[in-house]
This record gives structure tokens, sequence and C-alpha cells, in this order.
């Protein structure tokens, strides 16, 4: 099928499929998903450009849904969330405009592929570590939770102090909240995707939110992030949103078999099974740039 | 009673994937039908790069997925 606004033959069938993919993992793992849908819309044959717009229309449906499950669930700390958004907001916009620039010197596809898949595998290995470390420490007898690194940080009294009791926080400074959504900004709007694959690692390990919560805080946050990129890509020309449309249909059928799982695997466990599924969208990717060249 | 309970739970399993099927393909028949007939006036709505283009996708995006997801939940109820 002929998409007319990306002028991309690809099959509906194939989106529906990576749909399913995507609302799976971000259900159980409170991503968007994009580590995994984006690689494959580009190995697909979509334009790296429309991959980045499309992938953040479809992030607003299925973290919508995603969402509101968790939240009927109490994992979604909503106060922490909109403290993220300012700082989410500031980064998605130049992110956005990261990419009009690298369009416009057609170094979109050459430079945007590998920077991610270097992103994604450096995730991939440092959250594989650290949940394989948390779990030995589980099994001597040791607290698993808040990591070393979270506490730390909560010594920095940097005012405007705030409590987060949903999260089990006494007092963090805002400034490193909306530090975390800064740098996940940036990242969701020069690679597309929500920024979780990089925000739920950063609200656990910086932050000490416990994991389940961040799975859910992270979906709300992705729908706010998403939602101001599809603005911003769309008032550039960069969201095909039939594609969008396509890959939500599987979407709703996987956050709902994802967010059931997610109820029967702890903390550490949940972690330790997110971490090569980055790394998996990265070899994707550098294999969809070797094949298909660095054409914008 | 041990035998209709495991038959009870057995026909309520046959139900959820029968719903999920369901499900699927009317997904199937709204991608190869329902998407294609929208793309000719959201492409001309695209065409114009405007601000009502991306209100319209996010509108479209949440109202598409709160509606199938509803859609499944009742599709899972009736299974049950």
């Amino acid at each position: 099928m002929l998409f007319p606004i990306s002028h991309t033959a690809l099959s509906p069938l194939g989106l529906v499929f990576i749909g399913v993919l995507v609302g799976a993992f971000g259900g159980l793992f409170g991503v968007g998903g994009s580590f995994i849908a984006g690689p494959l819309l580009f190995a697909l044959g979509l334009p790296m450009r429309f991959v980045v717009g499309s992938d953040l229309a479809g992030l607003v449906g299925t973290g919508l849904v995603a969402a509101k499950r968790h939240r009927a669930l109490g994992n979604v700390d909503v106060k922490l969330a909109l403290l993220m958004t300012g700082g989410t907001v500031a980064g998605v916009e130049i992110g956005a405009r990261l990419v009009q620039r690298l369009v416009r010197r057609r170094m979109a596809n050459r430079l945007l592929a590998p920077v991610s898949a270097a992103i994604f595998i450096g995730v991939s290995l440092f959250v594989g570590i650290e949940s394989a470390v948390a779990i030995a420490r589980r099994r001597r007898g040791g607290s698993s939770e808040p990591p070393a690194l979270a506490l730390g940080l909560r010594l920095l009294r940097l005012r405007p102090l705030v409590s987060l009791p949903v999260s089990g926080i006494a007092e963090v400074s805002v400034w490193l909240l909306l530090a975390v959504g800064f740098a996940t900004g940036i990242l969701s709007g020069l690679l597309g995707g929500g920024g979780g694959y990089l925000r739920m690692p950063l609200l656990v390990y910086l932050l000490g939110v416990p994991t389940h919560v961040a799975v859910g805080t992270d979906l709300f946050e992705v729908v706010m992030s998403a939602s101001y990129g599809t603005l911003s890509h769309a008032l550039k020309g960069d969201v095909d949103v039939i594609v969008a449309l396509a890959l939500d249909l599987g979407a709703v059928l996987g956050a709902r078999f994802g967010t059931w799982l997610v109820r029967f695997i702890r903390g550490p466990w949940l972690r330790l099974a997110f971490a090569p599924l980055p790394a998996v969208g990265g070899a994707i990717l550098l294999y969809a740039l070797f094949h298909r060249g660095g054409s914008p | 009673m041990r035998g209709a309970r495991a038959g009870g739970r057995g026909s309520a399993a046959l139900g959820r994937v029968a719903a999920i099927v369901t499900y699927l393909a009317l997904a199937s028949l709204y991608a190869r039908f329902g998407l294609a007939a929208m793309a000719g006036p959201l492409a001309r709505l695209a065409a114009r790069g405007r601000f009502g283009y991306g209100l319209s996708s996010l509108a479209l995006m949440a109202a598409q997925a709160i509606a199938l997801d509803e859609l499944l939940g009742a599709l899972l109820g009736l299974a049950r």
C-alpha cells in the first residue's frame, strides 16, 4: 500500500505486527518501544525523518492506553511526571530542530542511525550489568533498592526540593527531575520515540524510583513528550499519520498483553529482561543502514 | 465438580482466544480498507503543513487508541 504522506510503499500488516511488538514492550517495560519500532520501520523502507515523526505519533496512542492501565495498578507518579515535563518539552524541541538541520545537510540517516545504535547498545550494557548485580545482591540477602547513586544524588540540596510519596522519595531537587526530563527529551526529539529507553533506567538509577513505578510514570511522560514531539514534527512535515495509525492497531493489543504480564515479574528481573532489547534495536538499525546506505 | 470448573476455565480461555482473533480480523480489515480510505484527505491536510495537521494527528491517534482498547476490552468481557 502506498502511504501518500511519506510517498513510501509499505505493508500495512507489517506495520500492525511492529505495533504488536511495540505495545507489548511498552506495557511490560514502560518504554514507548521506539528502540524496536524505529529500526524496524527504517528496515521496512520508511525514510529516517518520517521514522522519527511517525513513531512519535504512534506513541501517543500506545502510551495513552498503557499509561491508563498502569494508573489503575497504582504505578504512576503523576507529580514526578508533571515536574519532569518542563525539561522534557525543552529537550524535545531542541532535538527536533537538530533533526531539521541534519535533514537540510542530507546527513539525517548517516548520523542519526549510528548515534541511535551506539546509545541503544550502551543502555543495554549498563542495565544488563546493573540488574545482574542487583539480582546477585538480592540472592545474598542484601537490599536491592534504591541504588547507591540515587541515594548520593538525594544529598544534593539544590532548592527547590520536593517530596514524591508515590515513589517513596522524601526530598529531591527539582533541578534533578528537570535534568532527567531534558536529557531524555533531547534524545526523543533527535532519535524519535518517547525517550523511555533512557528515562526508565534514569528514574531507577538516578532518582531511586521503584522499578514498577518507574515503568508507569515513564509511560505517562512518554504520552506528554510524544504529543509535543508529534506537534513539533508535524509542523515540519515529518509525520506520516497513516503509518502511525497502522502501528497503533497492533500496539493496543500488545499493550494489554504487556501490562497483564508485568504483574508477574519482580523489579531487577524486569530490568534484566529489558536489557537486551535496546541492543537488538541498535543491531537492526546498523544492519538496515549497511544495506540501504546513508541517503536522508 | 472439579471437572466442571476445569471445563469452565477451558471455555473462558477459548473465548478469550476467539475475542483476540476477532479483534485481529477487524483490525486487519480496517488496516486494509479504512486506512486506505483516509489516506487521501490526510495527505491533502499534511501537504498544507500547518498546525491543524499536527492537532488532527494527535486527536486521531488518541481517539483510535481509546476506541480500539475499549473494543478489545468489550470483546474480552464478552469472552468471560
